[in-house]
């Protein structure tokens, strides 16, 4: 009798196994519970790098310069900088990633496509290499805000520019040949027809360059950044602090004492990413 | 200003934002090349067999061999993390996720995307790196830290990526599939990701890509010995972390600069051999 009952939930079991519908259901639980101890993962990593630094926001953290060995005082410089550095290179990158966004949508040139291809995968440090070899030593620049939008404009023109493009590109056949059917010039197609319509991308990309011009180290430290300023910046061609590179600097090279100000650092960087992102988003989602 | 001065004019700009781009490539690769002569000339093959890198000491030693392996074997191990979770990650959201919760999740994703390394660092160094001390790991800062780090880096990045080239194969393709009786997760890794492997393959590429080139997190978290680590709890530097640690406090021309120079050269050359693999899995996928 015992026999049989093991016997007979052996093979429901077995059956249940095999059942594809079963199976189907069994992966889908898995991978919902991976994808979701991930998403669990990320949001945690957001919520570390954000809230143990916000208490030590406070007037003086935003308005004085670092004192006593990194251990007191603020951040100003470090902001003033990122903010400069950060608006400077999108004065430069944003025009001329939009134009040259234009040649590759507009223009069917294979080697432009691949020069911009090859550049958005060059990495961040290389870029820093050449900042600091050309802009900073052969121009004569020295470690300066200069050199430093230089190098970050660069390295987000590839961003910009194939933004441009995805969303120019995508813009039906029929229109530009309605304009020329009147007798438009192709400059005049771009610029007056294609332009106006892809503006609100352009907006969106400007805020995603945003993000990424803010965060990035690398660059920074071989170009523009210095450890230490005693000088709040007085020309283009003055070295800076920057947030990103001093945390970089509190992390590498600061005890226990310089902590909190590193973790101050952190939870302004993460919450101006936060929110460039959400409006970016928000532009994004206004153009759908 | 009259209708063909305007012309010239615009066409006058975008040619030369043609030609900012295509010179900044080949000025790139000139700079890296011109800067890093005097290394080649000097240490000569020594910067590629030896392990030897001492570039402070009195003769200094300028041996990167251990800087590119380790370069590499954090882009394979990397890799090999990130990508079968993304890849499971994003099967889930294109087969089973609802459209809501598929979008909520690849916001979060976009977000991570935004966040800059040094954040990232920080946070594992402040919050992680103290755990391996009560486990009694020597070295607070290793290879197993970096790839964590890493990993929260680039999930983002191939999740999307193969994500979309998941939503980019046609319908029908899967229904075809399931008329055939075959079960969701059947068609979605046999069926579905087959027809979109080649853009996978894309992933994979720009993944290893933007691990190579990495430098704050490797810098940060990986602990900065010059020598290719044993076990995963070794520490390591990679040849992104020399360049950004060593520049600053080195003499601009000396033969030390000049050999991280030549670092920056090999790196630059394995991310245009990545984008162009990128690009000829795209381009044969097209045809």
């Amino acid at each position: 009798m015992n026999e049989n009952t093991n016997f007979s939930q052996e093979v429901t079991k077995r059956a249940r196994k095999s059942n594809p519908v079963n199976k189907g259901m069994r992966s889908k639980v898995t991978l919902r519970v991976i994808t979701y101890i991930f998403a669990a993962l990320i949001l945690s990593l957001f919520l570390l790098a954000l809230i143990p630094g916000i208490r030590y926001w406070n007037l003086d953290f935003f308005t004085q310069a670092p004192s006593n060995g990194m251990t007191s005082g603020g951040i100003f410089p470090a902001l003033l900088g990122s903010i400069l550095l950060t608006l400077l290179s999108l004065a430069i990158a944003i025009p001329l990633g939009m134009l040259l966004g234009i040649v590759l949508s507009e223009y069917n040139l294979e080697y432009i496509r691949f020069v911009v291809t090859i550049l958005s995968g060059i990495p961040s440090v290389v870029y820093g290499l050449f900042g600091l070899g050309l802009f900073c030593i052969t121009l004569g620049m020295r470690t300066s805000i200069l050199a430093g939008a230089l190098t970050l404009a660069l390295m987000v023109l590839p961003v910009i520019s194939s933004s441009v493009y995805e969303t120019m590109y995508a813009i039906p056949r029929e229109l530009r040949e309605a304009a020329y059917a009147l007798g438009a010039r192709k400059s005049e197609v771009i610029f007056e027809m294609l332009v106006p319509s892809v503006k609100r991308s352009i907006l969106t990309v400007s805020f995603v360059a945003a993000g990424r011009a803010i965060g990035e180290t690398a660059p920074l430290i071989l170009t523009a950044a210095v450890f230490y300023a005693t000088n709040l910046p007085t020309s283009l061609l003055s070295p800076v602090m920057t947030l990103p590179t001093h945390l970089y600097f509190l992390s590498a090279s600061y005890g226990k004492n310089a902590r909190w100000m590193a973790q101050g650092t952190t939870s302004v960087l993460i919450l101006f990413v936060i929110v460039v992102y959400t409006i970016a988003f928000a532009f994004r989602r206004e153009k759908k | 200003m009259n209708r063909s001065t305007k012309d010239t004019l615009r066409k006058t700009l975008l040619t030369v934002s043609s030609l900012i781009a295509i010179s900044a490539v080949f000025g790139i690769y000139i700079y890296l090349i011109k800067e890093s002569y005097s290394a080649f000339q000097q240490v000569g093959a020594e910067l590629f067999v030896s392990d030897q890198w001492y570039p402070v000491w009195d003769p200094p030693e300028f041996g990167m061999r251990a800087m590119i392996i380790n370069s590499l074997m954090v882009t394979l191990l990397g890799s090999l993390i990130v990508v079968p979770f993304s890849y499971l990650i994003a099967i889930y959201l294109h087969g089973y996720a609802k459209p809501r919760e598929k979008e909520m999740i690849r916001r979060i994703f976009e977000y991570l995307a935004g966040v800059p390394s040094v954040v990232i660092a920080f946070v594992l160094l402040a919050f992680v790196s103290p755990l391996f001390a009560q486990v009694g790991i020597y070295s607070p800062q290793n290879l197993l830290l970096a790839l964590v780090g890493l990993f929260f880096l680039t999930i983002p990045i191939c999740t999307t990526l193969i994500l979309e080239s998941l939503d980019s194969v046609p319908k029908q393709v899967e229904e075809a599939s399931a008329a055939l009786g075959a079960i969701e997760f059947r068609t979605y890794t046999r069926v579905t990701s087959k027809a979109a492997l080649p853009g996978i393959m894309n992933a994979i590429v720009l993944t290893a890509n933007r691990i190579v080139g990495e430098t704050i997190v490797v810098l940060l978290l990986g602990g900065g010995a010059a020598m290719i680590p044993q076990k995963l709890t070794d520490p390591m530097k990679t040849l992104t972390a020399a360049i950004a640690s060593e520049m600053p406090e080195t003499a601009k021309g000396s033969l030390h600069y000049s050999s991280l120079f030549a670092a920056g050269l090999v790196l630059i050359l394995f991310s245009t051999l990545f984008e162009v693999v990128s690009i000829a899995i795209l381009r044969r996928n097209k045809r």
